[in-house]
């Protein structure tokens, strides 16, 4: 039984010693991601409301007429947005290309300019109640490539970063000034810890790596070494003393 | 801790009647008696989290969403609706709309008005409704100008429309609600396919929206998930305290771990053969002063033992 014992140590500390610091990032990565509280990772305090209330249902009633003169559109939003420095009511229109913003008046396009894109951010930012004055501190427009935090499906958009100390960044489409995603640290100290803890350190999405499966059975391995360890200490020895073994 | 030495464990015993409170407590045995401690709380848990984990990997986020038969039908163009009347009443009673969307559902244009609830006129809304803003979200039958309604015939046609498998139609059903999609507060409808995976796919009444697919393999699948995030009622309650202070404990556990490892690698413990030159000094009978911790270290003399060729 000690010869078991020590070799049993033996095993489980060498598989420790190997692969156990796969181990170690699982248990602090997973106690991390689950301490942080999901809304607030997925930034739901960073934003509010930035559209005004449609005052002016009858506006719908252009909708057939739309899909008669833009035959491909799949989807039309209304929506009363700050656009050339006034609330307008404009249609969200999408089609298989994309999304883009019309007079819901006059039908005719708007492309938003960059202080369109500023003032709506202005709009969309929740400022934290520490730093009520926090100020855009750099825009940016997308077009080709996206940066790790932004699906490259949400191109063309523009990157709005805040000078704040939640390092808030809004993203906004280009041509909707709807609002993307939203940004910032603990959602990017989230995001590094969901990579160590999935081990993909390219995408960060990907669960199905092979490595991921080996240290999971090397794990259970150390696991199941570990246990048995415990019984020796627990079960067997304690017997062992009581009936003289 | 001091040094931790091989060479040096005789002094280090001598003294261990005089150490302070703090020096006890991190000496090697109560650390390894916390890490055994820890484990036993935790070693199902550790076996649980291993296992899920791999097959979490093993299954692939397509099978755990049960997604292996689900497509999306590209979004028919409004162009092809026949009938459209806008419920102009019925939004300008839901108060204070934000936005009003149409898409065509089933060839029929559905209208979605997200609005700022206001509790004191009695509409209710279901918790998933809101969005990030708050806002409740009612549907409109386009053609009818009245409260979106959707048919079996038009759950039916929904659910075989995101369906890509072989299996044939095989019944469907109402349901007031399902544990399947707990945050979905219902009705709607179940509709079942003859396939090797005992396809359902779910259809919200209210909105026409496919809820989801769900099959065999998923319920295997969601009991790793409850098992893993240790959230048995199924409500993927990703932050409960039962998982954060596990979580915290298996901390501890592996910092324990660590330190009873570097105390074992300092001793001399891993060893992979002995004949190799590395070893030398701990195959020699005699402990070369340099290694001695009991000896104080000086500037022109190395702490490491120098291999013997």
């Amino acid at each position: 039984m000690r010869f078991k014992a020590l070799k049993n140590r033996k095993i489980h500390r060498w598989l420790t010693l190997l692969f156990g610091i796969q181990l170690i990032i699982w248990s602090i990565t997973g106690a991390a991601m689950v301490i942080m509280q999901l809304p607030y990772i997925h930034g739901d305090h960073l934003v509010k409301q930035a559209d005004q209330p449609i005052s002016n249902f009858q506006l719908l009633d252009k909708i057939p007429e739309l899909s008669f003169s833009f035959p491909n559109i799949t989807e039309v939003r209304l929506v009363n947005r700050y656009l050339s420095g006034v609330f307008q009511h404009a249609f969200v229109v999408s089609d298989n290309a994309g999304s883009y913003l019309l007079n819901a008046e006059t039908l005719s396009v708007i492309s938003p300019e960059e202080e369109d894109i500023r003032a709506l951010a202005v709009r969309f930012y929740n400022a934290p109640s520490s730093n009520p004055g926090a100020d855009i501190a750099e825009v940016s427009l997308l077009s080709e490539e996206a940066p790790r935090e932004l699906s490259i499906q949400h191109l063309p958009a523009w990157r709005v970063e805040f000078a704040d100390n939640r390092g808030t960044t809004l993203y906004l489409g280009r041509d909707t000034g709807d609002l993307l995603t939203k940004r910032h640290n603990s959602w990017r100290v989230f995001d590094f810890m969901w990579m160590l803890h999935i081990m993909d350190y390219d995408e960060r999405s990907d669960i199905t790596k092979w490595w991921l499966q080996f240290f999971s059975i090397m794990t259970l391995l150390i696991a199941i070494s570990g246990i048995t360890l415990l019984v020796q200490k627990l079960l067997v020895r304690p017997w062992r003393r009581l009936w003289g073994d | 801790m001091g040094r931790l030495n091989p060479f040096s464990r005789a002094s280090g015993l001598t003294e261990s009647t005089q150490r302070t409170w703090l020096q006890r407590s991190f000496a090697m045995s109560v650390i390894s008696s916390l890490h055994r401690r820890a484990g036993l709380i935790l070693f199902v848990q550790i076996i649980i989290w291993t296992i899920s984990g791999f097959y979490f990997s093993w299954q692939g986020r397509e099978a755990l969403t049960a997604n292996q038969y689900y497509h999306t039908l590209p979004a028919a163009p409004l162009a092809g609706m026949s009938n459209y009347a806008t419920p102009d009443i019925h939004l300008a009673r839901l108060g204070d709309v934000r936005s009003v969307s149409i898409t065509l559902i089933d060839g029929i244009p559905r209208l979605e008005a997200e609005y700022v609830p206001a509790l004191e006129r009695g509409h209710e809304t279901h918790p998933q409704t809101r969005n990030i803003y708050g806002n409740a979200v009612a549907w409109f039958d386009g053609e009818t100008g009245h409260r979106w309604h959707t048919s079996a015939i038009t759950a039916q046609r929904l659910a075989v429309d995101s369906y890509t498998g072989s299996g044939m139609f095989n019944g469907i059903k109402d349901i007031p609600r399902s544990d399947a999609f707990p945050s979905w507060a219902g009705p709607g409808f179940e509709v079942h396919f003859a396939d090797k995976l005992n396809t359902k796919v779910f259809i919200d009444q209210a909105s026409g929206i496919v809820l989801g697919h769900r099959n065999d393999p998923w319920e295997i699948a969601d009991w790793m998930y409850r098992l893993h995030f240790m959230d048995y009622s199924g409500h993927r309650n990703f932050n409960n305290l039962l998982i954060i202070t596990t979580g915290l404990v298996s901390v501890w556990f592996v910092l324990t771990g660590i330190m009873m490892l570097l105390r074992v690698w300092w001793q001399g413990a891993f060893v992979a053969r002995a004949s190799l030159p590395y070893n030398n000094a701990l195959r020699s009978k005699q402990i070369p002063r340099e290694a001695s911790a009991s000896e104080p270290e000086t500037d022109n003399q190395p702490a490491k033992a120098e291999p013997k060729s």
